[in-house]
């Protein structure tokens, strides 16, 4: 395992969510290389932290916030024009509607395409 | 690695996917009405982009992603995948299979792509939210049409029947049965909005309106099906009053247009044995590995149904690596509900419902009917299946990660997008040429029917081999030379068919017509023998045989034909006329004045009957 794909797996390794053969190449590489192990430790905010405990007043702040969260009215932020809304689908089904209708009224019964009464299928070539 | 990046791939992705939903079913070309080759060539060139896409978003990570919890999802997709790369690679035929082939390879890339980026909740509600929006415009203009507003000329190509923007009353319907599942689920979805709710319940009410106005036995079957195993997984899955409500709308809907049409039940499915008597017989010559994929389209077997399909195509091992994939699956799904309902994951439980009563319903329906197989709406089944699994990977959060990773750093990943990218456009060429190919195809076809053979043989000339239609182009090419009276080109492209497709539609018989122009007797004789091994109740062929074998001299064979044509075809004089020259060459007179007599008789009543 060379560095480039031990810094584009790194993340993975930080978090604890690779698989145990994997996690062993890369902990031998970093027993190895000391430039990938340094910026290792770097990139993983909590290393060295072991054994540390969040100060009291952390907690309660903490507590007092969830405490809010869930008695605070829903935020009454528009999603229409986000990509999650259901808009867009119920948008994209009435225009398109509207332009079949409206061709259905322009056009009236009668317009004829290409001059086909009947589907083209290969058995028809027959002469 | 570039966060944004990543995230613009993921969504330019999803965005592909989304139309696909969208557009998939609603396609269709305006100039020739041509619903098949447009649909082809969008998927074709949309999962394309989903599968660059995807990769472009591995690249720009540095690798690859699969959960651990995945790869008893995976495994028999990739499995499937092999097997029907290999089996391709050692068929014969391959051209002429290469579209069939390209179909099922695209279905399992979305498959494998929905189970990796599209699990969840959210992600299904958007594209569930598509589809129905798909359904809506489809089962207004199947309303339009059967109120005879449709304003083409190919409003009269199926009768009074529906069919929308499909090109085909049965396709039409087996996608109106899987909007059932998809509908109701969206009406079960505790986030839904009431008023969509509403929507929801109207659209229901056009899909049943829709399905009886196609009249016909495997949508119908279909739908029933569908909501049936709607109003199972529903409640099973989403243990409320709400669910237990949208299974007894399904039943309801299952059962008035069950009992609307019941008859057809009873009725259609009797031709069912005798077509998989024949596709028995075709599985048999090859029962463990099949003929390939994509071979079923060579010949004229339409085996409607999706098991029978897969083991003539890849063999009962084929068959064996779908129950594999789709146990593996339902398996999956059953244990994951049992999480999501501890976990109390309302949203994750309806849609884990909903894509598992389309699966049943979808894999149950398809086997009574061909309508499953076709692009659309088959195609739904994979990205929909694919999602159901990646939803099943979300009961088992923070299980550990497989990854292919990338061996170079970032400034050599983004080096090698120009080459993806070219790689992409060279790819996506492919199906933009066959397309045009397919427009050539129907310009020709029109041509044909306006008997103007020079223009349509340019035509079928244009048509680029791989394209969906270039054996039917040879064959109607060979058709249009006999037609101008020039026999000796039209052997020419029936050779260059058979050496693609051996035994497409009646090209032996025709082959045969072409060698009697030319008064080539024993190859005439050949090539009706030939035919008559592939369609034994063609009784064109039987005249042609008789007439063939009478100039060759070999009269007991001519005999044969010619009672063969009049078992086929008691009534028909010709016939009866035809052997009796033959007796009178095997001076056979007495024989000979008795059938004239028969022949005589006949056409006195015919003539008697009354006209129309």
């Amino acid at each position: 395992m060379n560095c480039e794909t031990v810094r584009n797996i790194e993340d993975l390794y930080i978090e604890g969510r690779l698989t145990v053969s994997r996690k062993e190449q890369v902990e031998a590489h970093l027993k190895d290389c000391a430039a990938c192990s340094e910026k290792a430790k770097r990139a993983n905010p909590l290393s060295g932290l072991h054994g540390v405990k969040a100060p009291q007043a952390l907690k309660e702040r903490m507590k007092k916030l969830l405490a809010n969260l869930e008695t605070a009215a829903p935020v009454n932020k528009s999603k229409t024009f986000s990509v999650d809304s259901e808009f867009w689908p119920v948008a994209a089904s009435i225009a398109i509607s509207l332009i079949l209708a409206l061709l259905l009224a322009w056009a009236g019964p009668g317009v004829t395409s290409q001059g086909y009464e009947k589907a083209a299928i290969p058995s028809e070539v027959t002469p | 690695m570039s966060a944004k990046m990543t995230s613009f791939w993921f969504r330019t992705s999803e965005t592909v996917l989304l139309v696909l939903a969208f557009m998939l079913p609603l396609a269709f070309f305006l100039q020739t009405y041509d619903g098949t080759a447009i649909k082809t060539t969008v998927f074709e060139s949309g999962t394309l982009a989903l599968a660059f896409a995807w990769l472009f978003k591995g690249l720009e990570r540095g690798r690859w992603e699969l959960p651990e919890s995945a790869r008893s999802l995976a495994l028999p997709a990739i499995a499937l995948l092999a097997w029907t790369v290999l089996r391709f690679a050692f068929a014969p035929h391959k051209l002429a299979c290469l579209q069939g082939f390209l179909k099922q390879v695209l279905c399992l890339l979305t498959y494998g792509i929905a189970l990796l980026e599209f699990g969840g909740a959210q992600n299904a509600r958007r594209v569930f939210g598509w589809i129905t929006a798909a359904a809506w415009v489809a089962a207004l203009y199947g309303l339009s049409q059967h109120l005879g507003f449709d304003p083409f000329l190919w409003k009269e190509v199926f009768g009074g029947r529906v069919f929308s923007t499909f090109g085909d009353p049965d396709f039409f319907g087996f996608f109106l049965a899987l909007c059932v599942p998809l509908t109701l689920t969206q009406w079960l979805d505790p986030e839904r909005d009431w008023f969509l709710r509403w929507v929801d319940v109207a659209l229901l009410g056009l899909l049943a309106a829709n399905i009886l106005w196609i009249r016909s036995l495997s949508p119908l079957i279909a739908f029933v099906l569908m909501s049936l195993a709607t109003s199972i997984f529903l409640p099973l899955f989403f243990p409320s009053k709400e669910g237990f409500k949208a299974a007894g709308l399904s039943l309801i809907l299952a059962a008035s247009v069950g009992a609307h049409h019941g008859h057809y039940f009873f009725g259609g499915l009797t031709s069912h044995p005798t077509q998989w008597s024949a596709v028995e017989t075709f599985i048999a010559q090859s029962p463990w590995i099949g003929h390939g994929p994509g071979s079923l389209s060579m010949g004229t077997l339409r085996p409607d149904c999706l098991a029978l399909q897969t083991a003539a195509e890849l063999g009962w091992l084929g068959v064996a690596l779908w129950i594999w994939l789709f146990g593996s699956l339902g398996l999956a799904a059953w244990r994951a509900h049992r999480n999501f309902l501890k976990q109390g994951a309302l949203g994750e439980s309806c849609y884990l419902a909903g894509l598992s009563a389309l699966a049943a319903g979808f894999l149950c329906a398809a086997q009574l009917g061909f309508d499953s197989q076709a692009l659309m709406p088959g195609w739904l089944l994979w990205p929909l299946a694919g999602m159901l699994g990646g939803l099943t990977l979300l009961a088992h959060r923070g299980s550990a990660i497989s990854v292919v990773p990338i061996p170079l750093g970032e400034t050599a990943r983004q080096r090698m997008y120009a080459p993806a990218l070219l790689a992409f456009a060279g790819l996506f060429f492919f199906p933009l040429q066959w397309f045009d190919s397919e427009l050539e195809h129907n310009i020709a076809v029109a041509d044909v029917k306006a008997h103007d053979w020079p223009s349509a043989i340019a035509h079928f000339d244009r048509v680029r081999p791989g394209a969906q239609s270039y054996v039917a182009a040879q064959y109607g090419k060979g058709n249009a030379y006999l037609a101008e009276d020039k026999p000796q080109e039209a052997i020419n492209a029936y050779a260059v068919l058979e050496a693609v497709s051996p035994d497409f539609a009646e090209v032996h018989y025709q082959q045969a017509v072409a060698y009697a122009n030319l008064e080539n007797w024993p190859n005439a004789v050949a090539s009706h023998a030939r035919e008559a091994g592939l369609h034994p109740d063609f009784v064109a062929n039987y005249v042609g045989w008789a007439q063939a074998a009478k100039r060759l001299g070999d009269l007991d064979a001519a005999e044969t034909a010619a009672k063969k044509a009049i078992e086929l075809e008691p009534n028909e004089p010709a016939h009866q006329l035809a052997l009796a020259e033959i007796y009178l060459k095997e001076k056979r007179v007495a024989d000979a004045r008795k059938l004239e007599k028969q022949a005589a008789q006949l056409r006195t009543e015919q003539k008697k009957k009354p006209q129309g």
